[in-house]
């Protein structure tokens, strides 16, 4: 599997021919920021991993867009979305996975995961999906909550101050991101990116 | 192909469970609809000054909105070419000996019949567009509940009636309730007084009869503080080739610690559009809960909603959809949360087979206000054959502080293995994936009264005849 950062544009139509995992690490200075990802399987057998991965703060506004079509069979995506949301962040995310007729023993998958650290976020969140053929297995789930009191608690009765035991929370949502990536190169970027 | 298919379905209704009547109507109007149309059916019903200024009002609103934009294709109806008002009987009835007897012939094969009537609380049967028949039994009489026909609330309690009535749903909600607005017909009205609980189900069923008639039946329904009731809806239409249009309003108000739940069990025949606007506004701590069975209809938009206004307050919606030869389900539900510390939940189950299409199209909405509120979706969606589909278009928009909002949603087809265990114990492949069908549906099926869900079951078993293989 390769990986291939997605950056410097805005819109990307992608037409994976070998087994891929595309990045995209939202620019943690950008006030506002639009992407646009497209991708078409019209070659049996892929497989391909989106990651779009942000920690978003002030009031930087995100529109997000996944647009995954799957045209051949036996080709698998999974799109994962972890963000990060603090102060008065703003995210509008549309996924979309559709399977067409042509495309049996497809598997997609599709998740999205928010933390909000701010009080005054706003998180919206449509992730559709569009399935024509019976021989596939495809989902999707969104989630947005807050840090677990529970943790937040503990952390502090161990000394932490509230914001350092907050930092620990965020960064333990992220390393779920990083354990799952096996490819050293995309590890070091989220490394990079997270730090 | 459409055709064929649609009239597959109609001739394998009428075989199973299809009947028609002959039209035998005491008074109907013209096709299309008209300002003097809708003076007609004001005056028919003796209505108050202010009810004919809010049909007309409506009359226009219609006219001036479009259709929706979005959703199934919904261009092959025709306003022009609906009946907009037919009157089975010119009086309602209030014993079931009074009832003509054609009428009586089709609630018995509804299943309305006298040993089921002996254990429900009160019975509405609505027949074409009024009610034809009510029996209400004492008991509900001594409770102080009021349940009448929509036209009799508008007569004899009209302050109540004029207080909730299109407070949920006004005329520019979207064109259908408009449409409902102008020329409602029937429906039933129900008041549950503060702290009042009523045990038994009030139910009713409502049908159509008539080619091209529009049914436009409309319910209010008010559970006072601390009440609680459950109110129980169910359809069947007989076999006939052109198409016809259902498009209902519903409008709940469930009061502080009130607790209402609203069944529906739709299965109109497959040449009706069944476009219904249903919402409940849940106030502090009440409990509203919606249960929807879409198994019937050629286009079903339906997307029940909770306005959860006021702290504490819960919304549920179990749905089950279910699409066959072409049908389309677009089934779903909304959840507004306006207030600190509200709470819903939403599951959504479909079965898609024979070319049969069911979409999930759903709202979470949670106020800027609105903290420490908790949602969760979880829609499934089980695909039977290569000619069949399956969609979810979900919306979440999170302002609020605290809140936590979950969603998932799976598509997939019938396992293998657990097929292939079926039948190594004896069944065929039509048994097997009834079996595992039913088991599908199953936690929505459960929650339905007894004879509805056996009712649900055996449908659910006469639809899968010969569509496996």
């Amino acid at each position: 599997m390769q990986a291939v950062l997605l950056k410097e544009q805005t819109e990307f139509i992608l037409e994976p021919k070998v087994d891929t995992l595309y990045l995209v690490l939202l620019d943690k200075n950008a006030n506002q920021g639009k992407i646009k990802i497209d991708i078409s399987f019209k070659k049996m057998g892929v497989s391909c991993q989106l990651l779009f991965l942000g920690r978003l703060k002030n009031n930087s506004s995100w529109q997000l867009e996944s647009n995954t079509k799957h045209f051949a069979s036996k080709t698998s995506c999974l799109t994962d979305a972890y963000l990060s949301q603090a102060d008065a962040s703003r995210v509008d995310y549309f996924g979309q996975i559709y399977i067409d007729r042509l495309a049996s023993q497809t598997k997609s998958f599709l998740k999205e995961q928010s933390l909000v650290l701010g009080k005054a976020t706003y998180n919206r969140s449509r992730p559709i999906l569009e399935i024509f053929n019976h021989k596939v297995k495809a989902s999707h789930s969104a989630s947005s909550s807050r840090l677990s009191e529970a943790d937040l608690f503990y952390l502090m009765s161990r000394g932490f101050k509230k914001a350092e035991a907050q930092k620990i929370l965020e960064e333990a949502f992220f390393n779920k991101v990083l354990d799952s990536i096996k490819i050293k190169s995309a590890r070091k970027l989220i490394k990079d990116y997270l730090c | 192909m459409k055709q064929a298919n649609l009239k597959k379905l109609n001739d394998a209704y009428a075989n199973k469970f299809g009947f028609a009547m002959p039209e035998n109507s005491v008074l109907s109007f013209d096709f299309g609809l008209s300002k003097e149309i809708i003076e007609n059916i004001s005056s028919s019903k003796n209505e108050p000054m202010w009810m004919r200024e809010f049909r007309q009002k409506s009359l226009q609103i219609f006219k001036k909105m479009k259709m929706p934009n979005w959703g199934p294709n919904l261009a092959e109806i025709d306003f022009e070419k609906i009946r907009y008002f037919i009157k089975d009987t010119d009086v309602e009835k209030k014993s079931w000996q009074e009832v003509p007897k054609e009428i009586k012939d089709t609630f018995d094969r509804l299943g309305v019949p006298q040993a089921e009537r002996d254990f429900l609380a009160g019975v509405k049967a609505q027949y074409n567009s009024e009610v034809a028949y009510s029996s209400l039994q004492a008991e509900l009489d001594e409770q102080g509940v009021i349940f009448c026909s929509m036209e009799e609330a508008l007569q004899k309690h009209s302050d109540l009636f004029k207080e909730y009535f299109s407070k949920l749903i006004p005329p520019a909600d979207n064109k259908f309730a408009a449409l409902n607005s102008t020329a409602w017909s029937g429906g039933s009205f129900v008041y549950i007084p503060p702290n009042t609980h009523v045990k038994r189900p009030l139910q009713s069923y409502f049908r159509i009869n008539a080619v091209r008639m529009g049914q436009f039946e409309r319910t209010l329904i008010i559970a006072d503080e601390g009440s609680s009731a459950n109110y129980v809806e169910g359809c069947t239409a007989p076999v006939y080739s052109e198409y016809s249009l259902h498009a209902a309003v519903v409008e709940v108000f469930v009061k502080k610690n009130a607790r209402f739940r609203y069944t529906t069990i739709q299965n109109w025949s497959g040449n009706i559009y069944n476009l219904v606007t249903k919402r409940a506004k849940v106030f502090k701590d009440g409990v509203m809960e919606w249960i929807d069975g879409n198994l019937g209809a050629k286009t079903t938009m339906k997307y029940p909603s909770c306005y959860l206004a006021e702290e504490g307050a819960y919304g549920e919606m179990l749905s089950i959809a279910y699409a066959k030869n072409n049908q389309i389900q677009d089934t779903g539900a909304k959840m507004l949360h306006l207030a600190k510390n509200t709470s819903s939940k939403i599951i959504a189950k479909s079965v898609s087979l024979a070319g049969g299409q069911s979409n999930y199209r759903g709202l979470v909405y949670i106020a800027k206000n609105a903290s420490n509120c908790k949602s969760k979706v979880e829609c499934d969606a089980l695909i039977l054959d290569k000619n069949s589909a399956t969609c979810t278009y979900p919306d979440m928009k999170i302002s609020g502080e605290n809140a936590i909002v979950e969603h998932e949603a799976s598509v997939s087809e019938i396992e293998e293995e657990k097929l292939f265990y079926l039948m190594s114990r004896g069944l065929n492949k039509t048994e097997a994936m009834t079996l595992l069908v039913a088991g599908f549906i199953e936690p929505i099926v459960k929650e339905l009264p007894l004879e509805y869900a056996v009712e649900l079951n055996r449908l659910i078993e006469l639809e899968m005849e010969g569509s496996v293989g």
